[in-house]
């Protein structure tokens, strides 16, 4: 038998189990998934929880609810991936060979690469949102906080759902503005981009919707250090920004094990080829999700689009015929904006988030870059979609991989 | 008054961007750590391990990041030697820059 193993089983990787699970031909292949983790997190469900919007229970699930019988799944952390070898080892010793490696193993946040801001205040006044034990942590210190100077800080880019950052500080605003302490806090968005999004068109409207909700936008912000004693972040160039309460999206970075094999780039990133998803350097690897180095967003809806098109690439290459270029880059992404309502902004390497509508053309029902209650509905049933149909590959009902450009105005 | 003033005023008024650049590549020179990785690697190309033994900052991280800056602002370049990452020195009018204040002001 031949084995195709998968490395994570978060969104990328269990989407990629269960789609080879059904087309791959199970009498000559083994499937294997490794992930470290019982638990599957839905990440995105993060940001609810300081607002105590959702509780652990609703984020978490176990890995093995959203795997078929049919796959081997085992837990343990991978050590290292010998590619001279064809194979990888495991903590435990054990050692796994294949004929073709899915790499999937997501980013996360590296708090230990911002200067400074491990030293003095971490878990006191200065807290993350993209991690269980931060979201939990926070949510506890905003419960009973008086307000002040709310700073919310992006380090460096890429980061994962790099709109999340954003839909923070709205539901921050609404958040202080239902406990009747919103004159009391000061809120202010720094970031490394030249405004609150990666892609200027939707940039624009966003930085329009800060200014609208009284929230100061601090652009071009490139960290040199965050002074925990003074309670203030500096920049490279000298500039600074004072913070009662730091909420901190810290450098994202790919994972450990990338870096032991030597398979990443200078934030643990697998180069990807961009339209096939092969690794650039060995041609039986591919990378899909978080792991990759490519210029698409980080995001679950991603690595959906992805899944659909590597699936049918890997069963090209396992046939010897070539690979479908075929990634275009397509994001769409909710962005909660806070008072039951949102927004939903869809894109691909080329074409910018552009007004229209989404996922019927013309008839919606989503308005894309504009703020409607339906995307909010649509952001809240995103969870139930991640857990029914997204994580166990099927098809979003209406939702291509390659973006339609139908309907919209480019 | 000087006979020229209104040809530098001309010359000055158009010249705003080109400063802000050079302001900027001071900015990022002009911070302990940056300016040492940099006169580092004037010497030759590093992984960040021996930069880090180099400079002796206790901070590892720290290095990396300042590393990602210098490399964002298109001042060093990395690229990958097996299993290191290597960094290179790529703007050479850096490279003079330092060369010059090296000359002027470190050398015994
Ligand atoms: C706060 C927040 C909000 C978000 N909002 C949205 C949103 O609204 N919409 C959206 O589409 N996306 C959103 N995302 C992003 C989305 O969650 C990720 O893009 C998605 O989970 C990526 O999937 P992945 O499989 O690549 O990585 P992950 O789901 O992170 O999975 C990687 C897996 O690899 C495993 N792994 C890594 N290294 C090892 C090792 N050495 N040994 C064993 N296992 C290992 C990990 O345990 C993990 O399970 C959000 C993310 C966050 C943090």
């Amino acid at each position: 038998m031949k084995r195709l193993l998968i490395l994570g089983a978060g969104t990328a990787g269990t989407i990629m189990a269960n789609r080879l699970n059904r087309k791959l031909d199970r009498r000559e292949w083994i499937i294997t998934l490794v992930d470290q983790h019982s638990q599957h997190y839905y990440q995105p469900g993060f940001l609810f929880i300081p607002f105590e919007m959702y509780t652990v229970a609703d984020v978490t699930r176990a890995r093995t609810d959203f795997l078929p019988k049919q796959i081997e799944y085992i837990q343990e952390e991978i050590e290292l991936i010998e590619t001279d070898k064809n194979r990888v080892k495991l903590h435990n010793g054990e050692i796994l060979e294949y004929q073709i490696l899915v790499i999937a193993t997501g980013t996360d946040i590296v708090p230990a690469e911002v200067g400074g801001l491990l030293d003095n205040g971490w878990g006191e006044n200065a807290f993350d949102f993209y991690t269980i034990e931060g979201a939990q942590a926070l949510a506890q210190r905003l419960k009973d906080w008086k307000g002040g100077k709310l700073v919310v800080h992006i380090a460096e880019m890429p980061i994962k759902c790099p709109v999340a950052p954003l839909e923070f500080t709205f539901l921050a605003d609404w958040y202080f503005t239902r406990k009747g302490i919103r004159d009391d806090v000061e809120l202010t968005y720094v970031t490394p981009l030249s405004g609150a999004f990666t892609r200027p068109r939707a940039s624009a409207v966003l930085d329009h919707l800060l200014e609208q909700k009284n929230v100061k936008l601090v652009p071009d912000f490139n960290i040199m250090t965050v002074d925990g004693t003074a309670q203030k972040l500096v920049s490279y160039d000298e500039k600074k920004v004072e913070y009662d309460l730091l909420v901190s999206i810290p450098t994202n970075m790919g994972a450990g094990v990338i870096e032991r094999s030597g398979l990443g780039d200078e934030l643990n990133f697998v180069p990807t080829q961009k339209h096939t998803l092969q690794s650039k350097a060995y041609e039986n690897i591919f990378v899909l999700g978080d792991a990759t180095d490519l210029p698409s967003s980080k995001a679950g809806s991603v690595a959906h689009f992805q899944a659909e098109i590597l699936t049918e690439n890997i069963l090209l290459f396992i046939k010897n015929r070539p690979l479908k270029e075929e990634f275009d880059g397509h994001a769409n992404c909710f962005i909660e904006s806070g008072f039951g309502k949102g927004f939903l902004i869809d894109f691909n390497y080329d074409i910018e988030p552009v007004e229209g509508k989404f996922p019927l053309p013309v008839i919606g029902p989503m308005a894309l870059l504009q703020e409607s209650r339906m995307n909010h509905l649509g952001k809240l049933a995103f969870k139930w979609i991640y857990w029914h149909v997204l994580l166990r590959g099927l098809p979003i009902p209406l939702v291509t991989a390659k973006m339609s450009t139908l309907g919209k105005k480019i | 008054m000087n006979s020229n003033l209104d040809e530098i005023k001309k010359r000055f008024k158009n010249n705003e961007d080109a400063c802000q650049k050079v302001v900027d590549i001071f900015a990022l020179i002009s911070n302990k750590t940056r300016f040492r990785i940099l006169c580092l690697l004037t010497e030759g190309d590093f992984c960040v391990g021996d930069i880090v033994d180099t400079i002796q900052i206790s901070n590892f991280s720290n290095i990396s990041q300042q590393l990602r800056l210098l490399s964002m602002a298109g001042i060093v370049e990395s690229r990958r030697d097996g299993k290191r990452i290597i960094y290179h020195l790529k703007d050479q009018r850096v490279r003079d820059v330092i060369s010059y204040l090296h000359e002027k002001f470190l050398k015994r």
